[in-house]
């Protein structure tokens, strides 16, 4: 019995190294077909795992993504803070605020409105919703005019565009509390987007009719092939949010409460960082794998040739191994084809091109090469 | 974006696992692996626009991944047979043993015992039986094959 499984053991390895072929030969294609390379791994793995790990491993996989998230699209510790601190206000605001604001009005003839306090906080404490409901809820008269142009520059030689957004809003609260009239008003002066070649910086300033310590929160609204909202800031005079990339537009709401100040500049920046286009250097050497060590002087291979490419087709670098790893400079997130063109003749020529990604600031990588054994060199 | 990467990774996981499994032969390293593919497609899923794209990319990635583990932790660039023979008898489930005799004919069973349990060449063994090398290596490879999709259905009907 022991014997047979032996037998079982060696044909089964045997049939594992064949469909690792195979799927050697399939990958190196133009155009793999992916239904077969999943039937042939599903063969392999048939033989070499269990069901059990591999339903243990997609559980792994799903606790490990929540930490794996892009920070952006994690609920921001600040909305639980504003949810806490909204409750706080209202308490206080129905007690507290409308005698102190008779008092403000009767100093300052300037309007207070106890309904527009109520109604603020209630967009405080709405603000996930979209703008449109807020206006709804509060009369809240809210025009906003936002032109999006694309601007070219270059600095290698290639086109990189970006987008600007200019967006004027302004928004009104008014109301009646008491038999007076009293008004608050938050306004977006201005929102000017500064583009470099890596950043995108937006910058909102609104200013204020009243004053107060708390300044007016700020939505941005993407609205490129996916609308997102951002987490909403407050309680600070310049908040620094990144996102990637891609959004060409951006609409930004304001709300406030009555302690908003008169004249007062609440500016908040929204950095963009230019994810797509991120140079990245990577050293590529080509090493002999007998010395396993590709920072060795002596494994360093002379002569080779090589090509990378991007999948498009467009070659991007070409060149002989001279014995040092070869600088390229790539995008980064962009994959590449890397085609050994041609290699010295006492090393085996890889099966199939290399695919890789480069996502790191500075990349080392090697190709390692296999020496020829004595007859296959003398039969070349 | 959360929903479609839970479809991916229902639609997809297990074929990535097979893949990362059949080519490191181990399936707690495939599993690593392919949790560093998935990692990595949530990573960078706002440059996946289409579901079209997610496949070849993941396998790609798996790739990339497999390669940059061998480079890391495998003592060997390939693994040798006796190392991949070693796995096989560790992982392979009991009853392959009892596969083997019940699947393979008595000419087959001769055969592979001949060439992989007595180290005949298959050479030689072609030229007893009077075919060339080339045919009895599409006969062994037939008899691989027909023992790997055994073994593979009678693990899907297990309990």
């Amino acid at each position: 019995m022991k014997e047979q499984k032996i037998l079982a053991a060696r044909l089964i390895a045997d049939r594992v190294a064949e469909i690792n072929a195979e799927l050697d030969r399939e990958l190196a294609s133009a155009e793999p077909d992916w239904d077969r390379v999943e039937l042939l791994s599903a063969e392999a793995a048939a033989c070499l795992a269990s069901d059990e790990q591999a339903d243990a491993g997609r559980k792994a996989l799903f606790a490990a993504l929540p930490a794996a998230l892009p920070a952006e699209r994690k609920l921001h510790p600040m909305r639980w803070f504003r949810y806490a601190a909204a409750a706080a206000v209202a308490a206080i605001a129905l007690f507290a605020v409308p005698a102190a604001i008779r008092h403000n009005h009767s100093l300052r003839q300037e309007p207070a409105v106890t309904d527009s306090v109520m109604t603020e906080t209630t967009a405080v404490t709405d603000s996930t919703a979209p703008a449109s409901s807020v206006s709804s809820s509060e009369n809240v008269t809210e025009s906003a005019s936002s032109e999006t142009k694309t601007t070219a520059s270059s600095e290698t030689g290639t086109t990189a565009s970006y987008d600007e957004a200019k967006t004027t809003a302004s928004s009104e609260t008014t109301g009646t509390a008491s038999g007076s009239t009293q008004e608050s008003r938050v306004t977006i002066s201005s929102v000017t987007t500064s583009v470099t070649r890596q950043t995108a910086v937006t910058t909102v300033s609104t200013a204020s009719s009243q004053s107060g310590s708390v300044p007016p929160e700020v939505t941005a609204e993407y609205t490129a092939d996916r609308s997102e909202t951002s987490p909403v800031y407050s309680g600070t005079s310049a908040v620094t949010e990144k996102w990637k990339f891609g959004r060409n537009s951006v609409q930004l709401h304001a709300s406030g409460d009555q302690d908003s100040s008169s004249g007062k500049q609440h500016a908040v920046s929204v950095e963009r960082e230019n994810t797509s286009e991120r140079p990245v250097t990577v050293y590529l050497s080509v090493a002999d794998e007998q010395y396993g060590d590709p920072l060795l002087a002596e494994a360093q291979i002379i002569g080779a040739v090589l090509e990378i490419s991007r999948m498009d087709g467009t070659l991007v670098c070409r060149w002989t191994t001279g014995g040092a790893a070869q600088e390229l400079h790539l995008d980064a997130s962009q994959t590449y084809r890397l085609h050994m063109v041609s290699v010295p003749p006492e090393f085996e020529m890889p099966l199939r091109d290399s695919v890789f990604v480069p996502d790191s600031a500075h990349l080392q990588s090697c190709v390692f090469l296999r020496r020829k054994s004595a007859g296959e060199e003398a039969q070349s | 974006m959360e929903q479609q990467v839970d479809q991916i990774i229902a639609r997809y996981y297990r074929a990535i696992y097979n893949y990362c499994t059949a080519r490191l032969f181990d399936a707690e390293t495939a599993k690593d692996c392919t949790q560093e593919v998935f990692l990595a497609l949530v990573r960078k899923q706002d440059q996946l626009h289409t579901l079209e794209e997610i496949r070849p990319w993941l396998y790609r990635a798996a790739d990339l991944t497999i390669r940059e583990f061998r480079r890391k932790n495998s003592p060997y660039v390939s693994v040798p047979d006796e190392e991949l023979e070693r796995i096989c008898e560790t992982v392979m489930p009991d009853f392959a043993g009892d596969c083997v005799r019940e699947i393979l004919s008595e000419e087959e069973y001769a055969l592979v015992w001949r060439h992989y349990m007595d180290g005949v060449p298959l050479r030689e063994i072609a030229a007893e039986s009077g075919i060339s090398e080339d045919a009895m290596k599409q006969r062994i490879s037939r008899i691989r094959r027909k023992l790997a999709a055994e073994l593979q259905r009678r693990k899907e009907e297990s309990p």
